[in-house]
């Protein structure tokens, strides 16, 4: 199972400093996410993924192995970001 | 020509047939024959121009509801476009009645602008929104920056224009309610002030004549360069503190209008807005030593 954002496009997320702003065009929510959930939503902008090649590439981004206990944030990060209706399981 | 050239009789006789005022980018066709609203137009509106006849973007009525009360507890209603968007309120209340009227005209219907509910005033180019809720000290701060040298774009509307990011200035009376208009009183004496009115909603409110100047430059934008959140505590001292963009960006958000209705464009005006501008918590207690601070923020690269 992958996942995917729901809003596609770079054009609706800006990043400032730490935090980014999501703007989600179907639900018309505007969102504040932490660095790691913004860097999820941009790399499932660029392709839908599984979560263990997700987590390959954000260790790979960050430069530092996680093992279980990334995928495992990383899985929880995604159910919230489910839930705020800017993932969705394809 | 300015409302100030017509004699008290010239205005009356204009607002029964509809005064076409204009402020900032609009134009207000005013009809009315409640002699407050007539004396509350030529203290405050003096500076400002009248526009042609042919055309107004708003055209509001006042009047007493042709109904019994009328003779009882009297009551007046704003109409706009024929309808009455609220209910009445007492006789007394008609001309704050009109401000807030007014105000409702543009927020509910000026969707070419981002339009947020905070005060904005400028400065040497600058521009410095200052979004608050009620009672956080917003416009007492904002009549004091204009006494002190600030122009004022408006004390209620900041009006972000989607096509340039640009402010678009609604120079009116300032709201000020309760203990506030005692404070600006005392800071600046000479300031002129609509008959106070007590026991509306918001309690007792008067409207300060804003700065012929700010009245004059009306037609110029000015861009954002900071955001500031005042908060009155009494005691405190001046004390400002670092927002980051994307949370101010959200709170900012969370104060306009139209930014649900805008939908993508409204992201992305904001986000322009973020861009240029620095964000601040303002804690304040003493207008001088705040005035002092707005005079010295830093320009954003």
């Amino acid at each position: 199972m992958k996942w995917r954002a729901v809003a596609s496009s770079s054009d609706c997320v800006r990043l400032w400093g730490d935090e980014y702003v999501v703007y989600n065009p179907q639900s018309g929510n505007t969102h504040l996410l932490g660095l790691a959930a913004g860097q999820i939503l941009q790399r499932l902008q660029d392709a839908p993924l599984e979560l263990r090649d997700l987590v390959s590439l954000l260790e790979s981004d960050w430069r530092q192995v996680g093992g279980p206990e990334l995928m495992q944030e990383v899985a929880s990060l995604l159910e919230d970001m489910h839930a705020l209706a800017l993932v969705e399981r394809v | 020509m300015k409302l100030s050239a017509l004699s008290r009789s010239e205005l009356s006789l204009r607002l029964r047939h509809g005064l076409p005022l204009r402020t900032g980018a609009f134009t207000f066709r005013v009809k009315t024959c409640i002699p407050s609203v007539a004396h509350g137009l030529s203290l405050l509106y003096a500076d400002y121009p009248l526009a042609a006849e042919e055309f107004s973007d708003f055209h509001v009525t006042l009047a007493s509801p042709p109904t019994l009360r009328r003779w009882f507890k009297s009551q007046v209603t704003f109409r706009f476009d024929g309808m009455a968007p609220f209910a009445p309120l007492p006789y007394t209340q008609a001309f704050p009645m009109l401000e807030w009227g007014l105000n409702w005209c543009v927020s509910n219907h000026a969707n070419n602008y981002l339009i947020i509910h905070a005060a904005v005033v400028e400065k040497n180019g600058y521009a410095a929104i200052l979004p608050a809720p009620p009672g956080s000290g917003k416009s007492t701060l904002c009549a004091a920056l204009t006494l002190r040298g600030w122009r004022l774009l408006s004390d209620e509307l900041t009006l972000i224009r989607l096509s340039d990011g640009l402010i678009e200035p609604l120079p009116r009376p300032i709201s000020l309610k309760n203990a506030s208009i005692g404070v600006i009183k005392r800071f600046a004496p000479a300031a002129v002030f609509s008959p106070e009115v007590r026991d509306t909603v918001k309690g007792t409110v008067a409207h300060m004549k804003p700065g012929a100047d700010s009245v004059r430059r009306a037609a110029l934008p000015a861009r954002a360069a900071w955001i500031v959140f005042p908060k009155y505590e009494a005691g405190a001292p001046s004390v400002l503190d670092t927002v980051t963009p994307a949370r101010a960006f959200m709170r900012l958000a969370d104060n306009a209008f139209n930014y649900s209705l805008l939908g993508q464009q409204g992201f992305h005006t904001l986000a322009g807005v973020m861009d240029g501008t620095a964000a601040y918590d303002f804690t304040y207690s003493v207008l001088d030593e705040a005035i002092q601070v707005f005079d010295a923020l830093p320009v954003p690269a």
